[in-house]
């Protein structure tokens, strides 16, 4: 039994393939039209929270058929192939070394402590030359968590209108500066996570070329939501975004390194709160968006092109992870369907979006 | 966003014309209450005041402005209340208008508190202060009390000197006062007064010595202690020595009108002398409170003050 996908557009950012095809793929037979859509190799998340079966649907509607986050329930026929990150540090508390060695041994694919920036530089640096010989990426989100400290919107004049304690972006530069220095003093691989603010990627263009192995990621939200968005969603619980989300100028800052390479992916951070922590006011919420579903489409608005969105979702964090992945599953893609994000009241109801997963397929060998 | 003109959440969304209306509803009312005492516009309506943080001033002017329209004051404590066992916010609002509030008055540390009830709630809400965002009560009432004393405020220049970071008395003033004519000039270390609060459209200077000449009023806000030997400023000497005003400089401006949010540290940010002098006008502005806020209570709840 097979579909036959008829002149779809075969998009492979892994082997620069590009080319119209017919790809026959699993399913009951008959042929699809496939002109306007793009078949790639399915998306790979660098950062997904998986809460519930809600969150496996929200990746495969999204295109992603491996995620990287939860600790690992074994490969299954349905939902993704969920990768596993070892703790950095224990509970994340940023204090002592956990067990990496032994959560690599067992599966783990990376190490990190999620969102949390390390206070200590000198345990910093201890974490990763621990980790330098798991052979492994570490993921550190860069930040001066002391200049960060306490701060709920970028600094500047959003902060200042909106009332807001500000986190200064010179943080993230700084965070970026202190990373790059000490994966070249230990030899550890390291990626960068989260990254929001122009400083940032003026520091990360600055040191990646002569940091062996540095990669860095953004996320859907960053790349285009906005401070305004806080107060038009009466400072509630659910518009809180950590880091914070910076203005116009460091958006195109993101959107620019996405394009000439300096950030090589994008991953959704995608996390189910719930309701009750983030229907409250905005200094005390946590936060955490659903925005797998519309990660391929919020990126292909940002960039405005689809083979930027493509290759970032694809090779790119392929490339950071650096081992093989499910690679059975393929993503067709309807780039130009516009939609609007609904799904109660999140950081992103109301957002319209560019491009549409329309499922995960499996071509025939 | 909270577009109902019936809550008060801050000044940032009000129109100059909006601002004007409430000042001139808060002159009538005074005029009226020093002519015939208390009234019962607000009979058998019932206000709650949730104070989260601790107040005196703002409290008990809220009170007062409430017995003088004939309404119920329900009282909050937040150190009894159901929030010290974990109820959310809005619970606890919900729980109130369930109980009988026809609006609530509230004053919470978050940012925002204010404005998330008011899309929240079917009953107005007044913001009474939320973090260091907005105090709009207080911003109305120094208002009225420079415009009594001014005459007008189109074309007077207003400074206001000290923590202006940390001060929503501060930014709910820089909020209203461009709107009614005014320019506001800024002073105080760059530690307490950055130069990105121009984006609130006012000019930011130095120390009290770069604004004095130019001002036609000059409001002067509480240092905390604490935050005295910090990161933020080194000593109280110096800060009094460019940022206080002391009697020498008064003396420079005789028609200078004195302002203060209070609670003042006399002898810090203003001396004893200036305290008390004829130019401060600090005790009106706590009396011209109370009829702002009467004048508030009465939009909130659709009367119109005759």
């Amino acid at each position: 039994m097979s579909r036959i996908l008829r002149d779809v557009r075969v998009l492979d950012a892994l082997s620069g393939r590009d080319e119209r095809a017919d790809v026959a793929v699993l399913g009951p037979s008959g042929d699809v039209d496939g002109r306007g859509l793009v078949l790639c190799p399915a998306f790979v998340d660098l950062a997904a929270h998986r809460e519930s079966a809600a969150d496996d649907a929200a990746a495969t509607s999204g295109g992603f058929a491996t995620c990287l986050g939860t600790p690992g329930l074994a490969a299954r026929e349905e939902g993704p192939q969920r990768l596993r990150m070892a703790e950095l540090t224990v509970r994340s508390a940023g204090d002592e070394l956990a067990d990496m060695g032994s959560a690599v041994a067992d599966g783990a694919v990376a190490i990190g402590d999620g969102g949390k920036a390390l206070g200590s530089s000198r345990t910093l640096l201890a974490a990763l030359r621990y980790a330098a010989d798991l052979d492994v990426p570490v993921f550190l989100r860069p930040s001066d968590p002391d200049l960060e400290h306490g701060g709920l919107t970028r600094a500047g004049s959003h902060a200042v209108l909106l009332g807001l304690p500000g986190v200064q972006p010179e943080a993230e530069a700084m965070g970026v500066y202190r990373a790059s220095l000490l994966a070249k003093a230990s030899g550890c691989r390291v990626h960068l996570t989260q990254l929001w603010s122009a400083q940032g990627i003026a520091a990360l263009r600055e040191v990646k070329a002569s940091t062996p192995g540095l990669t860095a990621s953004t996320t859907p939200l960053h790349l285009t939501q906005r401070p305004e968005r806080i107060e038009e969603l009466a400072y509630a619980g659910w518009a809180r975004i950590h880091p914070p989300v910076g203005d116009d100028e460091d958006r195109r800052a993101l959107i620019e390194a996405l394009v000439d390479g300096t950030l090589d992916a994008v991953a959704s951070h995608h996390r189910s709160v719930p309701r009750h922590q983030q229907d409250c006011e905005l200094g005390i919420a946590v936060p955490g968006t659903r925005t797998q579903a519309a990660t391929f489409g919020l990126v292909h608005r940002a960039t405005g092109s689809l083979e930027v969105s493509v290759r970032v979702l694809t090779a790119g964090p392929r490339s950071v992870l650096g081992r093989a992945v499910d690679e059975r599953w393929w993503a067709l893609v309807d780039p130009e369907a516009t939609w609007t994000v609904g799904d109660g009241p999140t950081a992103l109801a109301g957002e319209s979006v560019r491009g549409r997963v329309v499922e995960l397929v499996q071509p025939q060998r | 966003m909270a577009r109902d003109s019936r809550h008060l959440v801050g000044l940032s969304t009000l129109s100059g014309e909006a601002i004007a209306s409430i000042l001139d509803d808060a002159s009538r009312l005074r005029d009226r209450v020093r002519e015939n005492g208390p009234s019962t516009d607000l009979a058998g309506r019932v206000v709650a005041l949730m104070f989260m943080e601790p107040s005196t001033r703002t409290r008990s002017s809220f009170t007062t402005a409430a017995f003088k329209l004939g309404a119920q004051v329900l009282p909050f404590d937040a150190a009894s209340s159901s929030t010290t066992k974990g109820e959310s916010l809005l619970d606890t609002a919900r729980t109130v208008v369930a109980a009988g509030a026809d609006a609530i008055v509230i004053r919470h540390k978050q940012v925002g508190g204010a404005h998330f009830l008011a899309s929240r709630l079917s009953v107005p809400v007044i913001n009474a202060g939320d973090g260091i965002h907005e105090h709009p009560t207080q911003g109305l009432l120094d208002a009225l009390t420079l415009r009594d004393a001014l005459g007008t405020l189109e074309g007077k220049t207003v400074a206001i000197v000290g923590d202006i970071r940390h001060s929503r008395v501060a930014r709910s003033n820089c909020f209203a006062l461009p709107k009614l004519g005014a320019r506001v000039l800024l002073a105080g270390p760059g530690t307490l007064c950055p130069p990105e609060l121009a984006a609130l459209g006012v000019e930011v200077r130095r120390n009290i010595d770069d604004v004095l000449d130019e001002a036609d009023a000059i409001m002067l806000l509480r240092i905390q202690r604490e935050r005295i030997g910090g990161a933020l400023l080194p000593s109280i000497d110096e800060y009094r020595r460019f940022y206080g005003l002391d009697v020498e400089r008064l003396q420079r401006r005789p028609e200078l009108v004195v302002l203060h949010p209070a609670p003042m540290n006399r002898g810090v940010e203003v001396a004893h002398e200036v305290a008390d002098s004829h130019q401060s006008h600090v005790f009106r502005q706590m009396e011209n409170g109370v009829y702002v806020r009467m004048a508030v209570y009465m939009r909130a709840l659709e009367q119109e003050v005759v």
